[in-house]
This record gives structure tokens, sequence and C-alpha cells, in this order.
């Protein structure tokens, strides 16, 4: 596998320099964008080809590939790069070990549910705006979002959560858990307070759902007419009522785009951006049970509507 | 059409002609095909295996500016299998005329050659599809006179376009579907088709039913061949104007001839003379002659449909559907469908359905004249069906999905064919009628993130009212399991098993019953790269002798030992994406 590695760092090292001498008839300031990203097996690998195909066509010059293996570190490939090239980097376990080692580049990080220090990126976290913006089309009277997390992992900025929803009338209220089994703990005091009024948000990490947690909650808010809602479209499938997650492909544009940008120099805050490319999922048992009507005002805000059984 | 070119099969189960119309009888099969959308990558692949297999395919897609297309093409060629018939009617009339002309024991004839092609394109709100099948060097099975004739071989072609004009938003809540379709098709003979071998004798009947033993030096020969075309089209408006309520309806023609029938024969009457074609005569074409076995015939079909899906109270869902139809040559027909679904709990979902559903007659039960076993019959009214159901779909966790369905049904009109009064011919009526009873138990587990089990049992009980005996041929009990693994290092592994159970004989058949069999099949793949993937799979690892029930006649079944179904076949395939 060492081998496959530096047969990949080989061969990009000859062709960057090809098409760097290439470039520089075409625009001075020509700089190639890498793009790492994991290398997984199907389904995750489609995931990953979205967002990649999407940051080639956000970025408006040549890309270079590279894929990584589980017991390959992209550390040391990240090092011997041209410093003015912009590193755009996929998935956890890759950007964390960049954003350790690699922190003096010009660092582009995406689809991970971490925030990260100094660092340009998106997280797989949705912009709060946009959560306040479909809640009330969908459930006009819920007046309270829960979310059980713990506050101090910077997953996401909860002031600027609390601000957007006030001004929809929603309040935020954040139910303090450390770890899975405190967040039991938790969610089962907190369900028999919930009624039509609340919804429960799932976020892409640290809220601590696992599939024991799912079932009780979702049964509860059958019962209980209290809605769920996440990032992830599967908790759809399994009866959350909506899912806002990532267009893959759209988020790969905005990600190409803001490494035009850095490479140009016209640098935006080196800080992480919630994610704005979404899909919007529905489940039509649960909207039905809550007596939601789907009109088409509200269908056209909606990517995919997973029918009843 | 190509394999490749299907993204998905669903299946829409029980009596659907209150949408679909005609043939929509204890279910519809509908084959999703891949257009631009589905085929995301260019691939090409081949197989190779037991009995002369072999298939190469290519899947390509683009697009240029606002229009995407893709293309599959799909070319193969099989030897069948090597199955045995150890007795045919030739057999039985070896016994009875002293020749010995049969070719059993031998092989049934399973060969064919394909080429298909599919195009789709797609441009703004239009989609449009060509296809073309060509098969070649079809062999006939256990033969059409359930006699072995290893040379026959059949050709068919086929032809089909496909317009489809979506406007998602015509104004606001409505939208529209228009379709338009043409199918051309034929079954055409290559070289001669044998009814009977050469130097058979019969015996034959002649017009008054008296056995004749003609010697027939080249065999009896048939050559009939039918071309056939099919115009449909349709428009569908769907409004979600109303709370609580999805509103469809729908309109469409139907039109389908059979434009040429062909003939060639060396027995039966000459067109010239009304004389019989004597034994050893050349064949003699008796096309576009009151002798030819079926009537170019033409039939129209206006339909009209309306169908609403309401939400009545959060919980409960009506489906309400009605379809009448007018065709030119049998009247018309009305027919409802009712869908009551209850989500009872979270894990719980209850169904409760009533549908009725209408066959056609073919052209070949309408319009077949001249055949000296079987008479068409212009009077038929279309075989009907009701049917009764309450189903249950049950999520007990996110791992398990269980569903059961008990069912009731009442099949009337049945199309059979009746001895008549006068001789050797029997002719279509609507004489039979079927009821059933029976469940079906589904079960989905997805036991690891590397292991799916799925497994269904169905058991039914069906009575031929007519007689009051036991229904025949279809299973009473089968049961199928299916497991689906991927291992480490990209290693998948797939093997199912069906079991097929209980299948009773016609009655006055007095062979014992069907022998029960259980078919295994394996598969692995194993992803080498990202562009290639080899897969090898086992049909029928276990060798099982597996037989369907052969026609009964009298005096004794000409194939008294069933037909057999494929024993084991090994194949390989190699796929490559670009």
């Amino acid at each position: 596998m060492v081998s496959v590695f530096w047969l990949a760092l080989a061969g990009l090292s000859s062709t960057g320099v090809v098409s760097l001498a290439g470039a520089a008839t075409v625009a001075e300031e020509a700089i190639d964008l890498v793009i790492i990203y994991p290398e997984v097996r199907e389904p995750f690998a489609r995931i990953f080809e979205e967002v990649v195909r999407g940051a080639e066509e956000g970025y408006q010059q040549e890309v270079r590939r590279v894929s990584m293996a589980d017991n390959q570190s992209p550390v040391d490939f990240v090092h011997v790069l041209d410093q003015s090239s912009p590193v755009l980097v996929l998935g956890n376990r890759l950007a964390r070990q960049v954003t350790e080692h690699n922190a003096d580049r010009r660092l582009i990080v995406g689809a991970v549910n971490s925030e990260y220090n100094n660092v340009f990126g998106i997280t797989l976290v949705p912009d709060a705006a946009v959560v306040a913006a479909k809640l009330p089309l969908l459930v006009p009277d819920v007046r309270t979002v829960h979310i059980v997390t713990n506050p101090d992992n910077n997953l996401l900025d909860f002031d600027h959560v609390t601000t957007v929803l006030q001004q929809q009338g929603i309040e935020l209220s954040i139910h303090r858990a450390e770890d899975v089994r405190v967040a039991a703990g938790v969610y089962r005091d907190l369900m028999p307070t919930l009624s039509e009024q609340d919804a429960v948000w799932i976020l892409p990490k640290g809220s601590f759902v696992n599939n024991a947690v799912l079932a009780i909650l979702l049964h509860e808010s059958w019962e209980k007419y209290f809605v769920v809602f996440s990032s992830n479209p599967i908790h759809v499938k399994r009866g959350a009522l909506f899912s806002i997650y990532p267009n893959n492909y759209k988020m790969g544009l905005s990600l190409g785009r803001m490494a035009w940008d850095i490479a140009q120099g016209n640098s935006p805050q080196r800080q992480m951006q919630a994610l704005e490319d979404v899909f919007i999922t529905v489940n039509e048992r649960t909207s039905n049970h809550l007596g939601i009507n789907l009109s088409d005002d509200i269908r056209s805000h909606i990517d995919l509507i997973l029918p009843a059984r | 059409m190509p394999i490749e070119a299907i993204a998905r099969i669903e299946v829409i189960r029980g009596p659907g002609s209150a949408l679909y119309g005609a043939d929509a009888f204890a279910g519809v099969i509908n084959i999703v095909t891949k257009g631009p959308e589905e085929i995301e990558k260019n691939s090409a692949g081949a197989v190779i295996g037991d009995f002369g297999t072999r298939e190469v395919w290519l899947a390509a897609e683009g697009e240029t500016g606002e229009m995407a297309y893709s293309a599959v093409i799909e070319l193969g060629e099989t030897d069948g299998t090597d199955e045995q018939i150890q007795s045919d009617a030739q057999s039985l009339f070896d016994l009875l005329s002293g020749t010995s002309v049969s070719n059993a024991p031998g092989s049934v004839n399973r060969s064919q050659q394909n080429i298909d092609i599919r195009l789709e394109a797609l441009y703004k709100k239009m989609r449009f599809r060509l296809g073309s099948q060509i098969r070649k060097d079809i062999g006939d099975g256990a033969g059409a006179a359930e006699t072995l004739n290893p040379t026959n071989k059949f050709a068919s072609q086929r032809l089909n376009f496909d317009f489809t004009y979506t406007e998602a938003e015509l104004s606001k809540n409505t939208s529209l579907e228009f379709q338009a379709s043409y199918l051309d098709t034929s079954q055409e003979v290559e070289g001669n088709f044998i009814l009977y071998p050469p130097g058979s004798r019969g015996p034959f009947f002649d017009s008054l039913g008296a056995p004749i033993f003609p010697p027939f030096p080249d065999g009896v020969i048939g050559n009939p061949e039918i071309f056939e075309n099919h115009f449909r089209a349709s428009l569908r408006l769907n409004y979600k104007g109303i709370e609580h309520h999805n509103l469809s309806m729908g309109s469409g023609y139907y039109h389908g001839q059979i434009d040429k029938v062909t003939e060639e024969k060396n027995f039966g009457i000459h067109p010239d003379t009304l004389l019989p074609i004597l034994p050893g005569d050349p064949l003699v074409d008796v096309s576009d002659t009151p002798l030819v076995f079926l009537t170019e015939d033409e039939r129209d079909n206006h339909y009209l449909y309306v169908q609403d899906v309401w939400l009545i109270d959060n919980d409960w869902e009506l489906t309400a559907g009605l379809r009448f139809d007018k065709y030119s040559d049998f009247g018309s027909t009305t027919n409802p469908r009712i869908a009551l679904v209850w989500s009872t709990s979270y894990k719980l979902t209850t169904k409760f359905l009533y549908g009725e559903a209408f066959r056609a007659p073919s052209f070949a039960q309408t319009r077949a004249i001249n055949n000296p076993l079987i008479l068409g019959n212009i009077d038929l009214k279309p075989e009907e069906i009701k049917s009764y159901e309450i189903a249950f779909d049950y999520r007990p966790n996110y791992e398990l999905t269980l569903n059961t369905n008990f069912f009731y049904y009442d099949w009337t009109d049945i199309i059979q064919f009746i001895p008549d009064m006068s001789g050797s011919t029997r002719t279509a009526q609507n004489a039979g009628e079927q009821t059933g009873y029976g469940m079906e138990f589904e079960v989905n587990w997805s036991a690891t993130d590397d292991l799916t089990i799925s497994s269904n049992f169905s058991i039914q009980k069906s009575t031929d009212e007519t007689l009051d005996v036991a229904a025949s041929k279809s299973p009473e009990k089968q049961f199928y399991l299916r497991g689906d693994w991927t291992l480490p290092s990209d290693w998948r592994v797939n093997m199912q098993a069906n079991w097929v159970m209980d299948r009773n004989r016609m009655i006055g058949d007095l062979r014992p019953q069907v022998d029960d069999y259980l078919i295994v099949d394996l598969s692995v793949r194993k992803v080498l790269t990202k562009s290639f993937e080899l897969g090898f799979t086992i049909n029928n690892a276990f060798d099982e002798d597996a037989r369907e029930p052969s026609p009964n006649s009298a005096p004794v079944p000409f194939i008294p030992n069933d037909l057999p179904l494929s024993g084991r076949t090994v194949l390989g395939e190699i796929r490559y994406s670009f």
C-alpha cells in the first residue's frame, strides 16, 4: 500500500510540473488545487465523487485528485506541496491529520462534522438559517427546538442558532449530555415533557443518538406528536419528519469556489461555514400522522418525499 | 430489453386494471429502465459460461447542452441447456404406427442469439426512447407439438419507440404527462418448423376422426409467421388543489393489429384444389387464403380513468380508482380498485384492499382458424378477477421488516378450449371459474452491517369451481431464502434458494404429483479496482432435477416425465467502468 501511495505521489508531482509550466502561458497566477479525499467503498465513494466533481467545477483551474486509503497519511504528502497551492481535504480523518500537522498551508476542509480552528471550510451541520426557514414552513406550531449535546464541544455556534431561531419566534433549548449513557437519561427525561409544539434536532455528530435511542425517540414522537428532524436521510426512512443533509455536488461547488477565492488572495476569514447547500427529504407517513398538508407550495421546498408505506 | 438497461423492477401486487387496463391481472411488473440519469459511468462487460453462453455489453451516457442521452447495447448467444426428454409425442406415435423416428431421448432446444439496443434521450421536458430487439436461433423447447426437433428455430424482431412529455406545473397544483408509443414485433421461422419428425406416420385423424397413418418423409411441417404492431397514446392529469386529496385522471387510445400472417405447410387442405395436401407433397403456401392458421385483424381500445388518494384522517388514507375500457371487438369493461391504508402505530401499517381486473382474449384465442386441434372464438368475453386482501407491514426494529397478507380471489370467465361436439377440435370458451385463498409472509432482516437476509413463504389453496377439484399446476406452497454478504476486501457473496412444493395434476391426469424441487444459486463478486469487477455464478448449484408439469393428453401424456428445468450452470463475468 505504501508503494501505491508513493507511486501516486510521484505521478502527481511530475504531472504537476508539466501542468504548471503549461499554465504559465495561460495565466501568470494559475495555481492548481489539490483535493485529498478518502478511498472508501460504495456507497460512500459516490458521496466523495460528487463533492470532488463539484469542487472541480467550482475551481476554475487545474485540479489534482488524490485518494488515500485508511493506512495512508496525508501529512507528508501535503508537506512537500507548493506553498501557494490550496489544498482541499475531505472527510474527518484526513481533515484532522492535515489540520494538526500542515497548518501553515492554505487549507480548506469539507465533508466534516466537527469545527476546526484556523482553516477555511464547510461543516456538515446545516446553517441555522436553513433550519429556521424550513421548520415553520412544515410545522408552524413548533415553539421550541431541543438539542441534546455537550455545548462545550465546538460543534455549533449556539448563540447564532438561538438568535436565528428567535427571529422566527422559536426558542432553542440545549440539554447537556457528555456521553451516550448520560444522553440516554436526558432523552428519557425530556420526552415526557414534549408535545406538538416541540421539535428535537439530532445533530450530525454529538447528539448521542444510536439505534436504541432513535427507536425510542421516534416511537415517542409518534405517540406524542412532537417533531424529530436530523441531518441523516436514513432517520427519515425510519420515521423522522424531515432531514436536512448535504447536496454533495453543490457543496463541492462551494468548496471549489472558496478555494478559488483563496488562490486569488481574496481570502475570507479562516473559519468554518455552516452548510447551505442542502437537500430536504420528508417522510410522508409521519407528516400525515402530524396532520401536515403537503401542498404544492410546501412541496416546492422539498427535494424528496418518502412515500407512505 | 438488455439486462444492463434495467435500473430496477417494481412489482405492484394485486389486480391493477383500474389504472393499467387489460391484463394487470394478479399484479403489474414495472421494469424501470436506466436513462442518462441512472447510467453514471460508461461501462462494458462480458459473460462466458456453460453451454456456449457468451455475452458482451456496453452502456454509455453523455450530454450536449440541455440534451442528455444514453445507449445500452448487448449481444449474446447460448445453446441453452442439455436437459433430456426421455419420451415425447413421437415416441408414442412410433409405438402406435411401427415407426422409429422420434428424437427422444434427446435434449430440449433452448438456444438463442440476441442483439439488443436501447437508446434514450432527455431534452427539457421530453424523453425519447428507442429500442430494438433482434432474436435469432430461438429453440422451441420441448416442441410445439411436444416432439423434439433439434433443428427447429424461431426468430423475432422487435422495434419500439416512445415519447413522453411531462409538464410538472401546468398550472398551480396541476401536472400533466403525455405519452405515445409504438411497438412492431414479429414471430418468424428460420428454415422449416417441424411439428413431427421426418418419417413420422402419425397416427393423424381424418375429418371424421378416424386414425390414418400417412407417411411424411420430410416430417410434418408448418411454418407459421406473425407480424404485428401496437400504437398507444395516453394523457394523464394530476391535481393536488383540494386539501387532503390527490386526484389523477387520464384517457388513452390503443390500436393493435396483426398486419401480416404467413404460413407454409405440408398437411391440411390445399387452398387451390380444396383437396387434402398429400403426404410427401412439397410445402404449400396458404398465406392470404382462408386456410391460414390465424386471421389478420385489428383491435381498438379507448379508456378513461380517475383515481383519488384521500387522506381521510391523519392516519387513514383511502385510494379509490375506476377505469372504463371500450374495445372494438369484445365490448366494454369497468374495473374499480379500493385501498384503505391505516398507519396503525409507529411500527405497524394495516392495509385493506379490493380490486377487479380483466384479461383481454388474445388474438390466438379469438382468431385461430384451420388448426387441427384448437379453434378461436370471436365471441369471447374477457376473463375477470375480483380480489380481497388484508395486509400488515410491521417493523419491530430497524433491522427487521415483516409483511404478511391474507387474500381471497374469484376468477371467472376463464378461457378454456372445450371439445366440440363435431369431432376432434376444441374451441375457446369462457367456461372456467377458479377461486382461491391463502397467505404470504415476508421477512427482510439486516442481520449485521454486512449480512442481509430476505425470505418469503406463501401458501394457497385454489379450487377449479367448474369441476370442484383442487386447481392444478401452481404450487400450493413456496419458500424463498436469500442472503447477501459483504466481506472484507470488497468480496460480495449472494446465495438464494427457491423451494417449490405441492403442485397438483389436472383432473384425469393419473401421474403421481410432480416432485417438489429446491434450487440453490450462488454468486460471488470481487471488486478488483475502481474500474474492474469480477463475478462468478453457479445456478442450480446442487444440480437439482427440477421439473415443471407437462400437459396431460389422452390416452397418456405425450411427455410423461414432465419438463426439466436447467441443471447446474456456471457463468463468469467481468465488468469494466470508464
